[in-house]
């Protein structure tokens, strides 16, 4: 019994009846771990004295009789721009190397009080500005379905440690795909819930009016678990919701797809000549399965969104960014470079600190700002944004779900696309418009590229906002026609050293 | 100062350096080139929403770029005075810091007279 084969729900209901302990699931997760690493990279931190310590509580507060909470035991991977109290957050950039958080973030507390172990801490593209999490500052991590290639990204060390079976459940954050991308290369569900859903409370910014947290797991019951526990008003985050939320799991009992509309965008206008034969195979299959449920599948168009939206996306993502980047100074946390005068700290340690993608995307988002270009740039994408958002307002008047792929293309080898970031944006042109349009979306793995080494494929589900249950329910449906999200068979293909280098 | 580019579909090495100072970011010669390349096809790539508007393939003249209407006005906290506890561990991870303050280098002179 570990938690590679045992889904957060399965351990925590384990756990609460005395079938096992909290401390034996944190053990298996560092063995696990540290036999795999080596291949995998998917962790950047692991605290097994604090991991050990919660565990420990969990179990003793069984044996008084108590109830730890829904995930009492489970095991979990933060992405590592999540803050820890007392663990490193290093976004994965060497600026904050020697960071350790002051505090936890929202969704830490909330795992916590729900009986989660704070478990490792996931590898990522520097300060998640990437597609493949080879942009990390610590080195990449890989696809445990084929090693030479990347696991997605940016949250590609939450998505690793759930498909290798470290742990059942991980968050990441999502951008512009950063959670369904990774989801869909490495075979797991990723949902990305509506902006202001949950917290982002303790999450290091990137682009704040895109990002948001959320869930990876092996099972929709999981998922469902995971963010009924994460879901929750915040006063710390303005822009965190004050609806009600419903409770996910007790959405997952009667489900069926009976008289939904499901949409399929025709021709994805001009995206098809980037698309793969086996993402375009995997999402008929996919629909084939929702029409045999009862689903009626009808056709609308985004033209907007589909051909707009991956500039609009890399003018106001990076402009956003290179305002929240700003804070890294050299005065406050992190590397420093000491210098004589005020600006040398501030150019030095920046030009030290942030790795080659961080760098692009700051100047990018410092040039579309500046003075007489603000006009042609950002003020552009902003118009852009807000008709994406009508035309999916439009498009939900026809439909009740959208069905896209998560990514043109299945996992890709490492190194490909490292030296051409127009290309690697490519790879969010599916999932960046659910974020301009503050949308929840959900990656499952629709099926398997054809030929030897065989590859997951991802199917993104799209909802109007708050749709959260809607995409739950389409997960659940097609998870009893064809099966949870399976292990990645990493030591079949692999040879996995004993021990590892886990820090 | 405005670049040197006026269609803004091209910027040279003295724009990059410019737009890195106005971020605060040293960028190594060697840096420079890969740079103008990258801003040479990102703009590029952006212009492609100049031109569709020139087409009329994208009509944006009456679209309100800042209208949240479906976003919730978020409420004022309470105005109730909390303790936070972290100012020692915040101060622990200063780059340089004397007691509760971080250390930077000298931005006034002092009086010559």
């Amino acid at each position: 019994m570990t938690p590679a084969t045992l889904s957060a729900a399965d351990i925590a209901r384990g756990i609460r009846k005395g079938d096992f302990s909290a401390q034996e699931m944190v053990e298996s997760f560092f063995n696990r771990a540290e036999r795999l690493e080596p291949s995998l990279h998917a962790l950047l931190h692991v605290d097994p004295e604090r991991a050990r310590d919660h565990a420990k509580k969990v179990d003793a507060l069984i044996a008084r009789g108590g109830d730890p909470g829904p995930l009492a035991g489970v095991p979990v991977v933060l992405k590592d721009n999540m803050c820890v109290r007392g663990m490193p957050t290093t976004c994965a950039s060497r600026i904050l190397e020697t960071w350790i958080s002051p505090y936890d973030a929202t969704v830490t507390e909330l795992l916590e009080k729900a009986g989660a172990i704070i478990a490792g801490k996931g590898n990522m593209d520097e300060f998640a500005m990437g597609s493949s999490t080879e942009f990390s500052a610590f080195g990449a991590a890989s696809n445990p379905w084929d090693t030479t290639r990347v696991p997605g990204g940016s949250s590609g060390g939450s998505a690793v440690s759930v498909a290798a079976g470290y742990t059942p459940l991980a968050l990441g954050s999502d951008t512009g795909g950063s959670i369904r991308q990774p989801a869909s290369f490495c075979g797991v569900y990723g949902l990305k819930p509506t902006y202001g859903l949950v917290s982002r409370w303790g999450l290091v910014a990137f682009a704040s009016s895109l990002d948001q947290i959320g869930p990876f797991a092996r099972t929709v019951e999981d998922l469902a678990l995971a963010l009924s526990v994460i879901a929750r008003p915040d006063v710390r985050d303005a822009t965190s919701s004050r609806r009600e939320r419903p409770d996910y799991s007790a959405a997952l009992q009667t489900v069926s797809l009976a008289g939904k509309k499901i949409a399929l965008v025709k021709d994805l206008h001009g995206k098809k000549d980037v698309m793969s034969r086996d993402v375009e195979t995997v999402l008929e299959k996919t629909l084939a399965h929702c029409r045999e449920e009862g689903a009626e599948i009808v056709e609308i168009s985004l033209p907007v969104s589909l051909e707009f939206g991956l500039p609009c996306y890399y003018i106001l993502a990076p402009a956003e960014a290179s305002s929240n980047l700003a804070r890294f100074d050299g005065v406050r946390y992190g590397l420093s470079s000491n210098e004589e005068s005020l600006m040398d700290l501030y150019l030095k340690t920046r030009g030290a600190g942030f790795g080659k993608e961080v760098k692009r995307r700051i100047l990018t988002g410092t040039y579309v700002l500046s003075s007489g270009y603000y006009d042609a740039y950002y003020l552009t994408a902003q118009k852009v944004r807000q008709l994406m958002k009508q035309e999916f307002a439009d498009a939900f008047s026809k439909c009740d779900l959208i069905a896209l792929p998560t990514a043109p293309f299945p996992a890709f080898g490492k190194g490909e696309l490292v030296d051409d970031p127009i290309q690697m944006y490519l790879a969010d042109v599916f999932t960046l418009p659910v974020n301009l349009a503050e949308l929840p979306a959900l990656s499952l793995n629709g099926g398997f590229t054809e030929g030897e080494k065989t590859l997951p494929v991802g199917v993104q589900f799209i909802a109007p906002k708050w749709g959260e249950r809607e995409l739950l329910s389409v997960a659940a449906v097609l998870e009893r026609k064809t099966g949870s999200a399976g292990i990645a068979p990493v030591e079949n293909r692999y040879p996995c050293r004993e021990g590892g280098d886990v820090r | 100062m405005m670049l040197s580019n006026p269609s803004g579909s091209r910027l040279e090495k003295q724009d990059v350096l410019h737009v890195a100072e106005l971020a605060r970011l040293h960028v190594d010669d060697g840096e420079v080139e890969g740079l103008v390349r990258h801003f040479g096809a990102i703009l590029e790539h952006f212009n492609t929403l100049s031109e569709a508007r020139i087409e009329g393939r994208l009509d944006l003249d009456a679209v309100d770029p800042f209208i949240f209407s479906d976003t919730e006005i978020p409420a004022p906290r309470e105005d109730i005075p909390e303790v936070s506890e972290v100012r020692e561990d915040v101060l622990a991870s200063a780059p340089r810091r004397k007691d509760s303050f971080f250390v930077v280098p000298r931005i006034l002179e002092e009086a010559s007279s």
